[in-house]
């Protein structure tokens, strides 16, 4: 890619921007699923519209604050920590109809092929979006 | 009357980045930003560029990635002091120009940025009337762009 080849990459600064895209991309991918327009969740936030939009831009430096009022507010897991018993990744719901199968964690993460992400002890299940 | 070449700069699975060179410059004015910008010092901004170029070329250059500047795009929206500006043609096609430090709120507050999204809407204009003209088409994947890549602007 012509001069920016050349230009050695950091590798925090590239995950830092990596992540950005990836909370965007996860906020924008509930908002379509559910149906939610860009006005309805600045709506939804008492936020203005351009403020959601530099949200969803995939340049926010989010603080926790913020993801966590987001998870509230959509219902839904926008970002998790990995920890042992993978209790921090589930949500639950009020009067949610399940929407998904339950999956097995062990064969599930496994499959991805993501080695950090194998589970020697699966303790739970969790609930996997299908759609 | 200036002439402006458009030219291949990268081309990845999900995205193709064109970029702009003036008649008489050797150098494409997305590298003339680079180097500018690395010499005055802004090496994590550039860097900040790069990755959210590679994260487009991973991820396509979705709409809402960009913030849109009359007829041209601009990015990255925050996390940088430099702007760089681009015309979307789509999400798997982008013509890529340079930029400058953001000096305010507005494009227009800054010199260099004022220029770059000036000369992206006037080659956007042009560049529209070519490809209605078929002298630039797509490819039928249209991720690339063949004919007379070049436009006129005043």
């Amino acid at each position: 890619m012509g001069r920016l080849d050349s230009i050695e990459a950091n590798k925090s600064i590239s995950r830092f921007v990596d992540k950005s895209f990836d909370i965007s991309d996860r906020i924008v991918e509930i908002l379509t699923r559910k149906k939610i327009t860009q006005r309805q969740f600045a709506a939804m936030l008492g936020k203005s519209e351009s403020e959601v939009s530099k949200w969803l831009s995939g340049t926010h430096n989010f603080t926790i604050k913020t993801i966590a009022h987001l998870e509230v507010v959509l219902e839904e897991v926008i970002m998790a920590v990995m920890n042992d018993s993978l209790e921090n990744n589930v949500i639950e719901y009020e009067d949610k109809a399940p929407i998904a199968d339950f999956v097995d964690c062990e064969s599930c993460l496994d499959h991805l092929d993501v080695p950090y992400l194998r589970t020697e002890n699966p303790v739970k299940f969790v609930e996997y979006s299908v759609s | 009357m200036k002439r402006i070449h458009i030219e291949k700069y990268s081309k990845n699975k999900k995205l193709s980045i064109y970029t702009v060179r003036y008649d008489d410059c050797v150098e494409n004015q997305t590298d003339r930003f680079l180097d500018k910008y690395l010499r005055l010092g802004f090496e994590e901004d550039i860097m900040m560029i790069k990755s959210w170029l590679r994260n487009l070329e991973n991820r396509g250059a979705k709409e809402h990635y960009l913030r849109h500047e009359k007829r041209a795009n601009a990015g990255p929206i925050r996390f940088s002091k430099l702007r760089i500006y681009c015309i979307r043609c789509h999400e798997n096609l982008i013509i890529l120009d340079g930029g400058g430090e953001k000096k305010g709120q507005k494009t227009q507050d800054g010199a260099e940025t004022n220029a770059a999204m000036e000369l992206m809407n006037a080659v956007d204009i042009a560049f529209v009337e070519k490809i209605k003209d078929r002298d630039i088409v797509y490819s039928f994947d249209k991720m690339d762009l063949s004919g007379e890549l070049f436009v006129d602007i005043t």
